[in-house]
């Protein structure tokens, strides 16, 4: 009944220096991709964002849960010209933020794509967001940029990809 | 290959996580999703859905059933708690019943070719010691509305190993091209 072993690594990356932004573009042949982010910054604090297939348009939505230590709350905006991960759990120096992305069902070409993400920062808040991609078309997802928004991503920021194929 | 900003893919290597089996609805929508005979080789189960629903309405919740031994259970109590985001404000609840609510999808009136998405994990499923819990993270975007939730649930009307899982909407069906991709995670 299994189809066998799944939720195969494809890439690994690590800030050598200060980035503006980056881009995962190699994820061909899975169904689904969780993709695993540890922000560093510098001085400056800032929120991470995301678009797909370098879709510039008012595209995006997303609804955010979150809590910041006293209260929990939620937000959301629509039409915006990227997606989120961060608004509770800012990127700020120190401890990292850790990002989580699902980017569910991203090859397929029958639906729009949707995103389910968590972030933490221990000292700032945690959340969950989903985020609705409305390209052109239902298009597969083929490249996602990740940027930082206020400040560059800092030297050492992580980024890892698995791919997770159903059966 | 590598570039400056930019990650490549780097090959893979095997892992505990398994596909065990994916059903993709077909033209017309089912009433059901179903797992059955699911395998007691792995510890921990994960559900990734994909899924609309054909009620009349913007957004409905798709409700899980479990069973031991091969049998459906359709009576016994299960417990639910959820967190929850709209976009206003965050609201928690909980709710008991014949089933489980732990995903939330759009539906009918929604614009089309918008679905609702949900990670389920079915934790220490095939222990003959413990009650059963269940987690999820799930939620939908209609661009101008939206959920977004932490839920999690309980089966506690034995300790048997959980071998059947259904998937359904108490008001419509599960519409087409959704999916339900089950995944075993050996310890």
């Amino acid at each position: 009944m299994a189809a066998g072993a799944t939720y195969t690594p494809i890439s690994s990356y690590t800030a050598p220096s200060s980035q503006t932004s980056i881009t995962l573009n190699s994820f061909t042949g899975y169904t689904d991709l969780e993709i695993v982010l540890s922000c560093n910054a510098a001085s400056t604090a800032y929120h991470v964002f995301f678009q797909c297939n370098g879709d510039t348009g008012t595209t995006y939505s997303y609804t955010i849960l979150g809590g910041d230590g006293t209260t929990a709350g939620s937000t959301r905006a629509s039409s915006q010209t990227s997606g989120r991960l961060t608004y509770y759990a800012a990127v700020r120096s120190g401890s990292p933020t850790i990002i989580r992305m699902k980017v569910m069902n991203y090859a397929n070409s029958t639906t729009y794509k949707t995103i389910l993400s968590r972030s933490d920062r221990a000292s700032d808040g945690t959340e969950a967001i989903v985020n609705l991609w409305r390209g052109a078309s239902t298009a597969a997802i083929t490249s996602i940029v990740l940027q930082p928004s206020g400040a560059n991503f800092d030297t050492g920021t992580t980024v890892n990809v698995f791919g997770i194929t159903a059966a | 290959m590598i570039l400056p900003g930019v990650i490549a893919s780097s090959g893979g290597v095997a892992s505990s996580y398994e596909s065990i089996a994916t059903v993709l609805v077909g033209s017309g929508g089912t009433a059901a999703v179903d797992f059955t005979s699911i395998s007691q080789a792995y510890a921990h189960l994960q559900i990734r859905i994909t899924c609309r629903s054909t009620s009349a309405a913007t957004n409905d919740g798709i409700l899980m059933r479990v069973g031991t031994g091969g049998t459906l259970d359709t009576t016994s109590t299960m417990w639910g708690h959820y967190l929850m985001g709209d976009g206003a404000t965050a609201t928690a609840g909980y709710r008991s019943s014949t089933n489980v609510e732990l995903v939330e999808v759009t539906a009918a009136t929604a614009t089309a070719s918008i679905f609702g998405v949900a990670v389920i994990d079915l934790l220490n499923y095939s222990s003959t010691t413990k009650n059963k819990t269940f987690r999820s993270l799930t939620g939908f975007d209609r661009n101008g509305a939206g959920e977004v939730r932490l839920m999690s649930g309980s089966y506690t009307a034995n300790t048997s190993a959980l071998n059947t899982i259904r998937f359904y909407s108490a008001f419509a069906n599960i519409a087409e091209f959704s999916s339900f991709a089950l995944y075993g995670v050996k310890a």
